[in-house]
């Protein structure tokens, strides 16, 4: 009973990847701060890289590839949200807001 | 006789020159030397003269060559193996017919010089009395059925522009509306019947070389149409070339439009209305008599509609105030004579009647449009006592009175060959309604006669002078009505003769009586409000023309929710479909991730849907 | 005779009018519209001249691109010609867009080089459209007049002309993408019956076994679906009375006169011509669709008040008269088909004109607001009369040969089964009266009784209009007369395309 319990395979691995994707979508359509939003989109971008070891090391464990792109995968994270943070301070500068309803220009 | 010889070799000019009349003054109009009066004048008269002298000429050769024919022809539609023509065909009846025209219209036409000297529309007057001698020459003369109903309408058309000469006034408008529509009920019955003949021919004789439909193969083609038909369609094809007929004549389901037409100037009504076309429709009877005689139900529809019409119009003339609605419904109750003539007795009978009639009934017309002119009213209760300041004019009037009541003269000779040919085959019932509208006849024409002329002056009448040109044209036709009949054959049954004139003697007295007397008679309701308004005829019409309205506006309802909302309807869709479209342009960024969503995995699923499915079809193989 | 110089001549004048230098130059623009439309109807008279009429296809050209067909891979190639069908719609194109250029004079007030430039532009195509002898040439020159119509309508309409214009391009489009459909099976037939790529209509040919007959049904009734919208035949007609009304009045002379041809032209070359068998399945529902665009268009035209309404309502019962003489199947009926063809072009461009003249006079096409213009414009009165008469088809005018021997061909029709044509063609021959009751009403409310005082200064007609209604009701009792003269040119074209239905 506790062997099967321990027993983690790759199912539980992309299983918890999901559930993390799916709180990350949730999230993004729900939260009306951007800076939530952004956290969200962080936990999708993080269920991915979770995915990628986990086949990476459950497929082929003797090569490296996998591992290489989730290192890539949270150096793009970074940088995304560098870039995120920039555009939400001028956004923040325009509206006096980070609340997402106030942004609707593209529906002008 | 070579002299005769270039008249008949030529007698298809008498339809040209009209035409050709019509066209130079039409294009006067446009050049100011042309237009001048005396140039119409001019213009108008020679060409009236011309087809006299040819008319008279090829007369003259038919009287003296017995059995004379000419026949010419030029093609106007040849197409796979039909081939019509036009042309003159010359023979015995279209040279009488011929002649008869001519004169009238001779006549009219001066008449009208003086009668319409005044009016703003001359130049257009004499270029439609020229079509209108155009179209009725041309119709006389046709060779074939066809051309026959080329100027069968063309006859249509100018009376129409004639009746609605005045245009200003609304009911001559009107009735010019309404003669028109009905003669082209007839046109439309007769250009069936000449298809459905034509199709006859066509579809069961396989080895006619071409169809043309000829007047002087009348009998052959007569032979031809009811030996290879059924009772039933050969009556469909005589009742739709009769419906032609019908109309034109204004017999009985479409009797109204005559009375109407008397709108039109009276001259016109005179020529036109009383004289030539009206009698197209008999003429029309004549040509396709040997069709007609082949079942004796044609010819008893012939007769039936005839004396219905007779009835119908001599009972509505007898109370008629209009003098010229009193001889409208005269001459339709003639016309129905005529009808049943050419039903029971024969071909020349109902010519004979046709002759005396136009000749009687067309100087009756002028008189009345002297009298018009002399009181500028056309209500007998405002005339009277017209014999003491025009004798002439009386005794003209009287002349053509009597003749028509068949008391005397041309009319008196017609009359009693119709009721002696009804007695000798034996058409009792016909013979005594004839006897009863003979009696009509005399009634309201002496009504007429002691209205106008009788009595004393009710109005004072100004224009008291009378033109010699219009004067001079009424002692010519009263020459003609007294001429004619010392011509016509007559028959030697006294007995006939004097039951004939007792009734129309007695007529006469009783009318005497009624004029004289007329405050001991009181009218009675019914007879009398049915009489006034003519059997109700232009009620029903009016009917007729509101179910029409009311068919056609339910059509364009129909257009419009229909035909109108199918467009609207696509449109109003798509307008929906892109308003919810663009209400979900929120602008809202999650909503854009949604619906990006949803797609992807309405994608997703569809894929594995098919996968699946592929998956399965692949396992039952 | 070159037949490229008639066709492609209009579409260059129409590029020389768009150049700058004759931007505000108006009455340079129309003198050498109005130049150049005479001396292309002039040329175009030659063809008569020169017509071999013992041979079937005359003046035949193709154009080709240094030595190479246009699209010759595909089979395509740009071949013209004529036969007496097309002659006689080209001469009556070239005419009618003379007489619409000189018509423009009163109604046209802006965007002069536009317009004619557009005007020419329509001219080439039409004129492509008739003389076209490959179906995607055909298809091209199809499409291509709609681009100008549109614009015509839209810019220089009054009242709803962009719906209006809208109106149409959709109509006539949809239909198109139908036709196309069909083009392409025939294409497609022929390809594989003979294994070779051509589009040219004299060299297609397929058998029964690589084109079975119910595929021939549908490609025909592809074909039909497109025609049936310019012809344009009843469930479809919805565009017709919108664009002629809203139209400018030359517009309206060319929409009446030319395109409504341009439907019918397609049956009898397309439908008839290369799909005859399929033509006589479908042929006894088409009677039936005959019979209702005349009797329905007949009583709806009553009721209208919009005078230009009922000229239009009218043009979809003659419309109805014509498909009823192709119904007929044989050489009397189509003859007559296309003899109307040609008067209806004429007669309706100037019952169009007449009507605009009254537009542009009195500023209204209400038929209650008018009355007793006779009084003010006896010379447009006459030339009206005329006109109506002619279209109500009085003898000796030019339409009453076409008609006689429409009713004359349904009549002795052979293809039907219990008399049915028969029938139809019976009941049909009531549009005699039916005509006669709304073109009655129109001359009557407008002509006819008193003079309201608002009307009593309107003027008669002005020389440019008078020499139109003159020629045009000229050219009505002339050809009334002698109608053989149309007609000898009519007959072998015809009885080319009949032949197929044995007679």
């Amino acid at each position: 009973m506790v062997e099967k319990f321990l027993n983690i395979s790759l199912y539980h691995y992309l299983l918890f990847a999901l559930i993390l994707f799916m709180i990350g979508i949730l999230g993004t359509i729900i939260s009306k701060n951007i800076i939530k939003i952004l956290i969200c989109i962080e936990f999708m971008l993080t269920s991915v890289n979770i995915n990628f070891i986990a086949f990476a090391s459950y497929v082929d464990a003797t090569k490296s590839d996998g591992f290489v792109l989730s290192l890539f995968y949270t150096a793009i994270g970074a940088i995304e949200i560098a870039v995120a943070l920039v555009i939400f301070y001028l956004m923040y500068r325009e509206k006096k807001s980070i609340n997402i309803e106030n942004y609707k220009e593209l529906n002008d | 006789m070579n002299l005769f010889n270039l008249f008949t070799e030529n007698i298809y000019t008498v339809i040209l020159i009209p035409f050709w009349a019509m066209i130079l003054i039409f294009l006067g109009k446009f050049f100011s030397v042309l237009s001048s009066k005396k140039v119409v004048n001019c213009i108008s008269l020679s060409a009236a003269f011309y087809c006299l002298i040819f008319a008279i000429g090829g007369f003259v050769r038919t009287v003296t060559e017995k059995g004379f024919l000419q026949e010419y022809n030029i093609p106007f539609l040849t197409i796979g193996k039909f081939n019509f023509t036009l042309g003159s065909y010359f023979d015995g009846i279209s040279a009488w017919m011929l002649l008869l025209a001519v004169i009238i219209s001779f006549i009219v036409q001066i008449y009208s010089i003086s009668y319409m000297r005044s009016d703003v529309g001359y130049i257009r007057y004499f270029t439609l009395l020229n079509l209108f001698n155009f179209s009725m020459f041309g119709l006389i003369l046709s060779p074939n059925m066809f051309q026959m109903y080329i100027f069968w309408e063309l006859v249509g058309v100018s009376s129409y522009l004639l009746i609605g000469f005045w245009y200003k006034n609304s009911e001559a408008s009107y009735a010019a509306k309404k003669a028109f529509i009905m003669n082209r009920i007839g046109d439309f019955s007769l250009l069936s019947g000449i298809i459905l003949s034509a199709y006859i021919i066509l579809s069961n004789l396989s080895n006619v070389a071409s169809i043309s439909l000829p007047f002087s193969d009348m009998m052959n083609i007569s032979a031809q149409i009811y030996g290879c038909t059924s009772d039933g369609i050969f009556i469909l094809t005589c009742v739709l070339l009769l419906g032609g007929a019908i109309a034109k004549s204004a017999q009985f389901p479409l009797n109204n439009w005559l009375i109407d037409a008397m709108k039109g100037p009276t001259p016109v009504s005179a020529l036109i209305h009383s004289a030539t076309m009206v009698a197209a429709g008999v003429f029309l009877l004549f040509r396709l008599y040997p069709l007609f005689s082949l079942n004796d139900v044609v010819l008893n529809i012939i007769a039936i509609i005839g004396i219905i019409t007779a009835i119908i119009c001599s009972y509505s003339a007898i109370v008629q105030t209009d003098m010229k609605k009193i001889l409208a419904y005269s001459t339709n109750a003639q016309l129905g004579l005529m009808f049943l003539a050419v039903g029971c007795c024969s071909v020349t009978v109902g010519l004979f009647h046709l002759t005396t009639h136009a000749f009687a009934k067309a100087m009756l017309f002028l008189v009345v449009g002297c009298v018009i002119k002399l009181l500028n009213n056309q209500d007998i209760k405002f005339a009277g006592g017209l014999r003491k300041k025009y004798p002439l004019l009386a005794y003209i009037c009287l002349i053509g009175v009597i003749s028509l009541s068949g008391i005397l003269f041309a009319g008196f000779s017609s009359k009693e060959l119709i009721l002696g040919n009804l007695f000798e085959r034996g058409h009792f019932v016909f013979a005594f309604i004839f006897l009863l509208i003979s009696f009509m006849t005399a009634y309201y024409l002496f009504r007429f006669y002691y209205y106008i002329f009788e009595g004393n002056e009710k109005v004072q009448i100004e224009n008291s002078k009378l033109d010699y040109t219009l004067l001079f044209p009424l002692l010519v036709l009263a020459f003609f009505v007294i001429a004619f009949w010392f011509v016509l054959p007559k028959t030697s049954d006294i007995f006939l003769k004097l039951i004939n004139l007792f009734v129309v003697l007695f007529a006469v007295v009783v009318s005497f009586i009624v004029y004289y007397y007329s405050s001991y008679f009181r009218k009675i309701p019914l007879l009398y409000d049915i009489s006034l308004n003519g059997f109700y005829f232009e009620n029903i019409n009016k009917y007729f023309v509101n179910c029409y309205k009311m068919f056609s506006n339910v059509l364009y309802k129909f257009e419009k929710t229909v035909f109108e909302g199918f467009v609207y309807t696509v449109t109003t869709f798509t307008r929906v479909i892109a308003l919810v479209f663009s209400k979900m342009q929120t602008g809202n960024i999650q909503s854009y991730l949604v619906y990006s969503l949803f797609i992807i995995m309405l994608s997703f699923s569809g894929i594995l849907i098919v996968y699946i499915l592929i998956l399965y079809f692949s396992e039952v193989q | 005779m070159d037949l490229r110089l008639l066709i492609f001549s209009p579409i260059i004048i129409s590029i020389l009018f768009l150049l700058p230098v004759f931007s505000g130059k108006h009455i340079l623009v129309r003198r050498i519209a109005k130049l150049f439309a005479g001396l292309h109807f002039i040329y175009s008279l030659f063809f008569i001249i020169f017509y071999n009429l013992d041979s079937i296809s005359n003046f035949d050209t193709e154009i080709t691109f240094f030595g190479e067909k246009w699209l010759g891979s595909l089979g395509v190639s740009l071949i013209f010609g004529l036969d007496g069908l097309s002659l006689l719609l080209v001469v009556l194109t070239s005419f009618l867009v003379l007489f619409s250029c000189i018509a423009s004079k009163g109604s046209i007030k802006s965007k002069h080089s536009l317009y004619y430039a557009l005007i020419f532009i329509l001219e080439t195509s039409v004129l492509g459209t008739f003389c076209a002898k490959d179906i995607f040439v055909f298809f091209l020159f199809w499409e291509l007049e709609l681009i100008p119509m549109y614009f015509l309508i839209s810019l220089w309409g009054h009242d709803f002309a962009k719906k209006s214009a809208m109106k149409f391009l959709l109509y006539t489009f949809i239909g198109s993408l139908f036709m196309l459909c069909g083009f392409l099976m025939l294409y497609n037939f022929n390809y594989i019956s003979t294994s070779e790529l051509s589009a040219a209509i004299d060299n297609l040919n397929f058998d029964y076994e690589s084109a079975p007959i119910y595929l021939q049904v549908v490609a025909s009734i592809l074909l039909l679906l497109g025609f049936a919208v310019k012809l344009p035949i009843i469930p479809l007609h919805n565009w017709l009375p919108a664009a002629h009304v809203d139209a400018p009045t030359p517009v309206s002379m060319l929409l009446a006169g030319i395109l409504l041809k341009m439907g019918a032209y397609g049956i009898i070359r397309f439908n008839m011509q290369l799909l005859p068998d399929a033509f006589i399945i479908i042929v006894p529902y088409l009677v039936f669709f005959a019979f209702v665009n005349i009797v329905f268009a007949a009583f709806v035209a009553f009721v209208q008040t919009d005078i230009k309404r009922i000229v239009a309502y009218s043009s979809i019962s003659s419309m109805g008269l014509v498909l009823l003489g192709l119904c007929s199947l044989n050489t009397v009926g189509i003859t007559g088909a296309v003899l109307l063809m040609l008067a209806h072009g004429v007669i309706s461009a100037g019952l169009f004109f007449a009507v605009g003249v009254i537009y542009n006079r009195t500023g209204t096409r209400n038929i209650s607001q008018l009355g007793g213009l006779m009084l003010v414009m006896p010379r447009l009165a006459l030339f009206t009369f005329i006109l109506c008469l002619a279209s109500m088809g009085v003898p000796l005018l030019i339409s009453f040969p076409a008609e006689f021997m429409i009713f004359l061909g349904a009549f002795i029709s052979a293809v039907y089964s219990n008399y049915y044509i028969q029938v139809v063609a019976l009941v049909s021959v009531i549009v005699l009266v039916l005509s006669l009751i709304y073109l009655l009403r129109l001359l009557h409310k407008t002509f006819y009784g008193e003079l309201s005082e608002r009307w009593l200064k309107v003027g008669d007609v002005v020389t440019h209009e008078f020499i139109i209604l003159s020629v045009i009701s000229s050219i009505t009792v002339i050809f009334g007369i002698v109608p053989m003269s149309v007609i000898i040119y009519i007959i072998p074209a015809i009885r080319n395309i009949t032949g197929a239905f044995g007679g």
